[in-house]
């Protein structure tokens, strides 16, 4: 679950929304948003549990230097500020942009400000901090970037499953011969190999991302993943193994 | 009209959560206070006269209600049920006097089934456990007096029922059947009293210790000592507080214009 969903929490959101904005129908406007954006982050947290997605209320816990909102995914997070949208517009203005590149500086695990509109739609637009210089820099684009707008819970999707490694195995079982388990098992350790040597020669921005790549603990990994393939091939579950594939996914936790 | 805050001239479709929680906080800051024989009639007296309030913030003079949730109103299961010198019978009398002062509409089944049936609808809402068919009558209501100018409130303490409703309301589904389903919104009771106190005669000092009440009500029902949420709590606390100084400021000068 969200930590947005307490019962004074909610509270706390209606009363300060019915101070903060500018008029009472932006009041409700972004308490309607607040509620659709607690159902996305559930669905969110339900579909993705490996990652141990939390979403906290950013401006309550670190001021002026944060969003509206925190989505913590894993070792990173994104950022939601809401936008006031009467009429469902969706308009982004240059003296709008400063602040976001100053919140994304200040953060530097923040993969994405995700500017969201409190439509009924939720439309929202990813922002990194590239895009918010190159907009800086252009400000005519401002008015280009309505392709990019999509629901809130499409873009949230992508920016989880971009930086999540997706293993293309199917984890249903197959039937079981007396040949086929060994060219499997060949041919899976090859690809794993291969992908983590990917893995391993990937860039990174940050430091302690690359001393976390520097570090991955290779053998210990691979003889875990592995193993799974050893027992699935031997039949057990895939109900069983999921939980330790998905514990190795999340990077040097065991 | 209002001073600030949401836009108060609504019609209001009300939930049994914000009558109980009135009541209870009517029990624990007045009955001490009243003697033991007219303690019913100024429970009675108090809560028709808050009533009064919100009426006088809508176009019909109305407070709605279906007669299901109605009817699931029992003071009995709460404080007044153990005052002594309260029988069962004087807190059914109390329920029929507060569901006397309530409209009430009576919902049919197949529209509740329509509601619950909303294709893609987030199953944590829908499943046991979460909208009841009662809570979902309120919204049919309000779905129904959404045909005017004036938005519908749903007032309730039901988080789910809050939930559901902005979620129905972005629903294509839903609004071809209730073409003013927009108007319709969803609000803690709290937070429309709240918005209300700016503008009437409830006092600042009255609103604080019902917020006050509210909070302890929380706290209590909170594990406080195994959990982290002690920082949370003082943030809650702080911000609830600063947010009625600032709300007491426009109370003042809506009564100062």
């Amino acid at each position: 679950m969200t930590t947005l969903s307490g019962p004074l929490d909610n509270f706390v959101s209606e009363f300060t929304a019915s101070l903060s904005q500018h008029g009472g129908d932006a009041a409700l406007r972004r308490i309607n948003a607040e509620r659709l954006l607690r159902l996305i982050a559930d669905q969110m947290v339900e579909q993705h549990q490996a990652e141990q997605i939390r979403v906290l209320s950013d401006y309550r816990f670190v001021g002026e230097a944060g969003a509206d909102f925190l989505f913590q995914v894993d070792d990173y997070d994104i950022r939601l500020q809401f936008i006031d949208a009467p009429d469902s517009r969706t308009s982004l203005k240059a003296d709008q942009l400063p602040a976001f590149a100053a919140l994304l500086e200040d953060n530097p695990s923040t993969i994405a400000l995700v500017l969201v509109w409190t439509s009924d739609d939720m439309l929202a637009l990813p922002l990194s901090i590239a895009r918010l210089r190159y907009l800086t820099q252009h400000p005519d684009r401002l008015n280009k970037i309505g392709g990019d707008i999509k629901p809130l819970a499409d873009i949230l999707r992508a920016l989880v499953s971009q930086q999540t490694k997706q293993w293309d195995i199917s984890l249903e079982q197959t039937p079981r011969s007396t040949a086929r388990p060994a060219d499997i098992r060949r041919l899976f350790e090859g690809i794993i190999r291969e992908a983590i040597e990917r893995e391993r020669h990937r860039s990174y921005r940050y430091e302690e991302r690359k001393q976390a790549a520097h570090e991955f603990p290779l053998k210990e990994e691979q003889r875990v993943i592995l193993d799974v393939l050893r027992e699935a091939l031997e039949g057990v579950s895939a109900t069983d193994l999921v939980p330790r594939l998905t514990r190795v996914s999340r990077r040097g936790v065991k | 009209m209002s001073a600030s805050g949401i836009p108060l001239q609504a019609h209001l479709v009300i939930d049994n959560s914000l009558i109980v929680l009135l009541q209870e906080y009517w029990c624990e800051t007045y009955l001490i206070r009243v003697s033991s024989h007219d303690r019913v009639s100024a429970a009675k007296h108090w809560l028709a006269e808050l009533l009064a309030i919100l009426a006088s913030f809508t176009p019909d003079g109305l407070i709605h209600c279906t007669d299901c949730v109605a009817g699931e109103y029992k003071p009995q299961a709460g404080r007044l049920g153990q005052v002594t010198g309260i029988s069962h019978q004087d807190c059914r009398a109390f329920a029929n006097y507060i569901s006397s002062l309530l409209h009430q509409t009576h919902i049919d089944d197949d529209e509740i089934r329509f509601l619950r049936t909303l294709p893609d609808a987030p199953k944590r809402l829908i499943d046991p456990g979460g909208v009841s068919d009662s809570d979902l009558s309120l919204l049919v209501l309000g779905a129904r007096l959404s045909g005017g100018n004036a938005p519908v409130y749903v007032l309730t303490h039901d988080q789910d029922l809050l939930d559901f409703t902005s979620w129905t309301r972005t629903r294509i589904t839903a609004r071809a059947k209730w073409p003013y389903l927009l108007h319709v919104e969803g609000l803690l009771g709290l937070t429309y009293l709240e918005n209300v106190h700016r503008d009437c005669r409830i006092s600042t000092q009255e609103m604080q210790s019902i917020l006050n009440f509210t909070m302890i009500e929380h706290y209590v029902r909170t594990d406080i000592r195994n959990s982290q949420k002690g920082k949370s709590i003082m943030q809650q606390l702080t911000t609830i507080n600063t947010n009625l100084v600032q709300s007491a400021q426009i109370k003042t000068r809506g009564v100062a214009a």
